[in-house]
């Protein structure tokens, strides 16, 4: 085997992390909420533009050993733009028919758009000093950006919190109660409007941080948003809402597809993975860890 | 089987006011000349686009963010004819463009209506998704993101860019198409739909293959769509991937959002008013998506019946 797969297979590991962040909190919220939150993406994209002007500002005014730290920054702002939208807006649609959160979501997901383009352009945005900061590491003849490395280890702490929170703890506990049946919940006593809120105050946590971590590496553009929430319901549908492990799993799948595709068959990755999605689903709609 | 044979019921109200709207649209290009014909001719087409979306939203239930999948492709089977293989005339092109949106309805309506909201909602939209890619990278075919064009197409004695003649070519599509679709919504099999949509569990106990319904609506959605498209392309004269993304889908979903989703005339209201409203508002609005988006959230959460629901709820009687 060469040892050039070795870079790509982190880079699927790479991209992986990146999509298991953004993908665990939409599980969460679908799975907790039954809510399609197109607005998610947004989330992700908010993080990046976010943490990206703090990190150019960080650097700018001479203090660039805070850029690790505005990242947790922006991660917490888009934690509480997503709280403050699931108060006001998301609540009084709970009890209507699904259609009017897919259509809410989809108008937030236009304003977004606007407002990215509004404040931070429409040319691709990037904040790559964190990136160059962290260096390569060389290893078996060939240079890693040590960034990647940090992402990845993101992701894998992520993933552990996350089980550690819905499996350990009390309120994991209530969420997984409310995700299996949340009448039931609401009739044993949960609060289950509180719960909803705390669910989607993680799962936008996870998107920002998702976008945080992404932008020394990747360029923001208006467009990411869509992008990326499509990619994360992919992972949705093939891995199901029942499984936290089986969505990193799945991003890893995604990931090491894509970062092979990129090398193989550029045209067509994008394809690829909508292609095993669609199969996934005709043969087993429920996901692949239910 | 599936009757398609209609027992409209259409009150006088009803009748009066479609008369004075036939009599309005026909006589348009008199009382609402020049840059203003060719709006009208444009909210036409976005009408059978608007109620190609709402077939699948008021009348089956399911929201799709996919319908500029089968209106661009039949766009741009349009553009691709012409730009590859010469052909020019209208008879030619539309209808094969109207038989390949359709194929790609009935084969991806196939697999859509397997699955319900979210699901059906988020395939439809990477559908649209796909085919933009496709679009793109095709560079070879369709001239990557810079799409490809049309000069104007005969027409007739003229051409295309007698825009009078081109809205009377389009309100005789808009028309029949419009008839077509009140007798479908209102036959045994439209009535079904409906019931589907309002009890799917009762329906199907009483033997009513759901998913075979659905999957006929779809299509003529894509019928809808497909028409929509074709017709769209002398009017733009340039067509772009861009046709074929959920922004584009975006569009018709606002449309029927605005002019109210639950009635009949509600689409081809909010197609009139927002290819009006666009028009000017382009001309001075830079961000135009945060405009849209604000209305849409603000009809969702308040307005959810939109123009064509105030309305009915003061005069009763209307479609």
């Amino acid at each position: 085997m060469k040892l050039v797969m070795l870079v790509y297979i982190l880079n699927g590991i790479f991209f992986a992390s990146i999509l298991f962040l953004i993908s665990a909190g939409l599980v969460l919220i679908f799975g907790a909420m039954n809510i399609l939150n197109l607005a998610h993406g947004s989330f992700f994209t908010l993080g990046a533009y976010l943490a990206g002007t703090f990190i150019i500002l960080s650097t700018r005014m001479g203090f660039p050993a805070l850029m690790f730290a505005v990242m947790i920054l922006a991660t917490v702002i888009v934690g509480i733009v997503g709280l403050g939208l699931e108060v006001s807006l998301f609540k009084p649609i709970y009890e209507r028919a699904h259609v009017y959160q897919l259509l809410l979501t989809f108008g937030l997901v236009l304003i977004f758009e606007d407002i990215f383009r509004l404040i931070w352009g429409t040319t691709s945005y990037s904040a790559p000093e964190p990136y160059t900061y962290l260096g390569y590491l060389t290893m078996f003849g060939f240079e890693y950006p040590v960034y990647a490395f940090l992402v990845m280890g993101v992701g894998i702490l992520s993933l552990f919190f996350l089980i550690f929170l819905l499996r350990k703890t009390r309120i994991g506990k209530i969420i997984r109660v409310v995700t299996e049946n949340r009448y039931m919940a609401a009739a044993l006593g949960v609060d289950t409007k509180r719960v909803f809120s705390q669910v989607f105050f993680i799962g936008s946590i996870l998107a920002g941080l998702g976008g945080s971590i992404t932008i020394p590496m990747l360029v923001a553009l208006p467009g990411l948003a869509v992008e990326m929430v499509v990619l994360a319901f992919a992972v949705i549908i093939v891995s199901g809402i029942k499984s936290i492990e089986g969505v990193y799993v799945v991003s890893l799948i995604m990931g090491l597809l894509r970062s092979f595709g990129v090398v193989y068959f550029p045209e067509f990755v994008l394809f690829i993975i909508y292609l095993v999605v669609i199969i996934v689903f005709m043969f087993r709609p429920r996901g692949l860890f239910e | 089987m599936i009757k398609l044979i209609a027992k409209p019921r259409i009150g006088r109200k009803g009748l009066a006011i479609t008369t004075v709207f036939i009599l309005i649209l026909v006589a348009a290009p008199f009382l609402f000349p020049g840059h203003n014909t060719y709006l009208l001719t444009l909210s036409l087409v976005m009408a059978l686009f608007a109620m190609s979306f709402n077939f699948l939203f008021n009348y089956a239930g399911l929201l799709s963010f996919g319908q500029a999948a089968y209106f661009g492709a039949a766009a741009w089977t349009v553009v691709l004819l012409y730009n590859h293989l010469g052909i020019n005339s209208m008879l030619i092109l539309f209808p094969i463009a109207i038989i390949v949106a359709t194929a790609l309805a009935a084969s991806f309506g196939y697999v859509c209506v397997r699955y319900t909201e979210f699901y059906f909602a988020i395939l439809t939209l990477a559908i649209g998704e796909l085919l933009f890619f496709l679009a793109i990278k095709l560079r070879w075919l369709t001239n990557g993101s810079d799409g490809l064009g049309i000069p104007y197409l005969p027409l007739l004695w003229t051409n295309t860019m007698n825009v009078t003649a081109y809205y009377y070519v389009v309100l005789a599509f808009f028309m029949v198409c419009v008839l077509i679709a009140w007798l479908i919504i209102n036959s045994p099999f439209g009535l079904i739909v409906q019931a589907i949509r309002d009890n799917p569990t009762r329906i199907e106990s009483v033997g009513v293959k759901i998913r075979r319904y659905r999957w006929i609506v779809f299509i003529i959605s894509g019928i809808y769509a497909g028409i929509a498209g074709a017709l769209a392309v002398p009017l733009h004269g340039h067509i772009v991937p861009d046709i074929l993304r959920w922004t584009v889908s975006g569009e018709a979903i606002f449309m029927c959002l605005l002019g109210g989703y639950t009635s009949f005339l509600g689409p081809i209201i909010g197609a009139i008013i927002y290819t009006f409203i666009r028009d000017y508002a382009i001309a001075k609005l830079v961000y135009w998506q945060l405009f849209l988006g604000i209305i849409i959230v603000t009809l969702a959460l308040l307005f959810r019946e939109g123009i064509m629901g105030l309305v009915r709820r003061k005069i009763k009687g209307i479609p």
